[in-house]
């Protein structure tokens, strides 16, 4: 063996080597790009979940607020019919309505104490908080996914092989300058 | 051995490479360490975060020599040992001669540990930590050195000895002790069972680290680090010629010169290294700062979601109830409306019905509801401004560093340039008068 051919043999090995360092961050880097789109994916996960959950709950909210409002309603109907009759046949009749409505409020009440309007009311504010941290913490992953990657394309010698392939900084997270002020709170 | 001379201040230069390696290494921890801003618990964000609180759990372990409350413990036990070696050499004028050498360690016998996940609280909150994979600087709670005659010695180790034992075991135990102050730096993610953060380990985080000492001791241990490795380094590349040298018969005395050149080289090489650390380490700390910035946003975003949504909800609930309570007080009045005696309804029949229905809608439900939007106001608040006091902290360890010698030097090349920090505008400086209608 000529030193010749060693001193060949050992650069041909060096060059492999570096080739695949090099190729080792190309793949890193696009490992890194995905996971910045793959973290906008789960964003978009929990924008649906909420344009899908939110609505509802308002609505099973309203309705048996409704329901609530409505029982109470012929109890105060019947009431005031059972005042104003005169004559004793119409009095029983609507004393005996007044019963009915009174009782079927009663049972509301008694057999479902947990699903009283307030409480529904309360579970919906506490779903909404819920739903918005859901969708704050997935814009803070894409964050950092942007982060890295960003970071990454930058560092040396990761920048050269990520100018020479197209790698581009990816944007953040950002808020329209007119969401960034305090909604008024307003009873 | 004279074949081997070539190699071995090739040797040494590789093994003076890799503790320069190490020693940029440490530097870019302390560097992590020293412009990472703290975090409070209830301001985590998903990324790189440093915590500062006391480890707590429900069900903390308990550890196996010193018997306390912890979260994590490493124990071992050690036996000496001592054996006499006759062996026969050839000395220098060529004749055989025999010597004895006394040779004496320790064994480790026995070791175990056990690591939970525990909560690390402050004054703002709790957060989960999970330390699998995590670097753990715990404290030392148990050390004791005891021959066989202490209860000691076998109640805590293995039974038997081994080889050449001299009957005395050592036995050190470390643990992270429950309500322990820790300093911890690692990456934060979603947790998979409630919509919070946690800490856990991430292969592709640059640091995860739970330690009992203070952050400035960290920051110091990596200080003594650096320097300790890159002046080793510079030792083995140095050592590896003389010892060339030495084999070969040539008196190092005169080649001076030439080591202190190695050594210049040597020099030359660690701050090129430090360079390229410091480059890479500003450029990471840029993009920090604008994570920072858009973690406010994010906050700024669920403000301007959540709290119309809230407040509406809320008069939803007192509008109804207030109908509820209107129409409730007058079937309460009209069930004592006819007195004894008189014509009219009788509805005493019915009054304790009335009653029991009063009594599931007590007067202030409502309160509940707007309690919790108060609670929610206060907490999105605390969001944003826990958001803006990190972004701010970020942002001044990145403009110091703009600033400082040697890395205001550096800095040009990656073109960074400083960053404005947050304040409050003029009219959001004046008291805020609190004012209840008539």
């Amino acid at each position: 063996m000529t030193p010749l051919l060693i001193v060949l043999g050992i650069l041909l090995g060096l060059a492999l080597l570096v080739v695949l360092w090099l190729v080792g961050i190309y793949n890193g880097l696009v490992r890194l790009r995905q996971a910045v789109k793959n973290a906008w994916a789960q964003i978009d996960v929990q924008l649906k979940r909420r344009h899908d959950l939110i609505p509802n709950l308002v609505n099973t909210v309203k309705g048996y607020a409704a329901h609530e409002k409505d029982t109470f309603e012929r109890v105060v109907n019947a009431r005031a019919k059972a005042t104003s009759a005169t004559l004793p046949a119409d009095k029983i009749k609507a004393e005996g309505e007044l019963t009915a409505a009174l009782g079927k409020l009663l049972m509301v009440a008694e057999a479902y104490p947990e699903l009283k309007a307030n409480t529904n009311f309360l579970q919906l504010q506490g779903e909404l908080t819920s739903t918005e941290d859901r969708i704050a913490l997935s814009r803070q992953t894409y964050n950092d996914a942007v982060t890295r990657y960003n970071t990454d394309i930058q560092v040396f010698p990761n920048v050269v092989v990520a100018g020479m392939m197209g790698f581009k900084e990816e944007p953040l997270f950002e808020t329209p300058a007119e969401q960034r002020e305090a909604p008024q709170v307003q009873f | 051995m004279s074949d081997f001379a070539p190699f071995i201040p090739w040797i040494g230069l590789v093994l003076g490479a890799l503790c320069i390696f190490g020693s940029l290494r440490s530097g870019k921890r302390k560097r992590l360490v020293d412009d990472t801003p703290t975090s409070k618990t209830t301001g985590v964000f998903i990324g790189l975060v440093e915590l500062k609180g006391t480890a707590e759990t429900g069900q903390p372990l308990m550890s196996f020599l010193a018997e306390r409350k912890c979260a994590h413990y490493s124990w071992s036990v050690e036996e000496h040992w001592r054996r006499t070696v006759t062996e026969t050499y050839t000395d220098k004028d060529g004749r055989t001669r025999t010597r004895t050498r006394v040779e004496t360690g320790w064994t480790t016998v026995a070791n175990g540990g056990e690591t939970i996940p525990f909560y690390l609280k402050d004054d703002l909150g709790a957060i989960l930590v999970r330390p699998d994979g995590a670097e753990i600087e715990a404290q030392q709670i148990f050390a004791r050195t005891c021959g066989a005659g202490d209860p000691l010695y076998y109640a805590k180790g293995p039974p038997g000895a081994i080889m050449n034992s001299t009957f005395t075991r050592r036995f050190t135990e470390t643990a992270i002790p429950l309500h322990a102050p820790l300093y911890v730096m690692g990456q934060s993610r979603e947790r998979k069972d409630v919509v919070a953060p946690e800490i856990a380990h991430d292969k592709a985080a640059p640091m995860f680290l739970i330690s009992v000492c203070t952050e400035e001791q960290v920051s110091r241990g990596f200080a003594w680090a650096y320097w300790l490795w890159g002046f080793f380094g510079m030792a083995l590349a140095i050592a590896g010629f003389v010892i060339r040298d030495a084999e070969s018969g040539f008196d190092p005395g005169a080649r001076l010169l030439g080591y202190v050149l190695i050594g210049s080289g040597f020099i030359l090489a660690w701050m090129l290294g430090w360079a390229w650390m410091v480059f890479n380490s500003l450029v990471g700390l840029r993009q920090r700062v604008r994570q920072a910035w858009a973690t406010l946003d994010v906050q700024l975003k669920r403000r301007h979601d959540l709290i119309p949504n809230l407040v509406e909800t809320v008069k939803g609930l007192r509008d109804h109830e207030s109908n509820l309570q209107t129409e409730l007080a007058e079937l309460r009045s009209q069930a004592a409306a006819t007195p004894p005696g008189a014509a009219g309804p009788d509805f005493h029949g019915l009054a304790k019905v009335t009653i029991g229905i009063a009594e599931r809608y007590p007067e202030l439900r409502a309160q509940e509801s707007f309690l919790e939007l108060q609670r929610e106001l206060v907490n999105t608040e605390q969001r944003i401004a826990l958001a803006r006091g990190y972004f701010n902290e970020i942002a001044t360890f990145y403009n110091m560093r703009l600033e400082i010698i040697p890395d205001r030097f550096i800095a040009p090349i990656a073109r960074l340039q400083p960053q404005t920090l947050l304040a409050a505008t003029d009219f959001e400086r004046a008291p805020v008068e609190v004012q209840f209608a008539e």
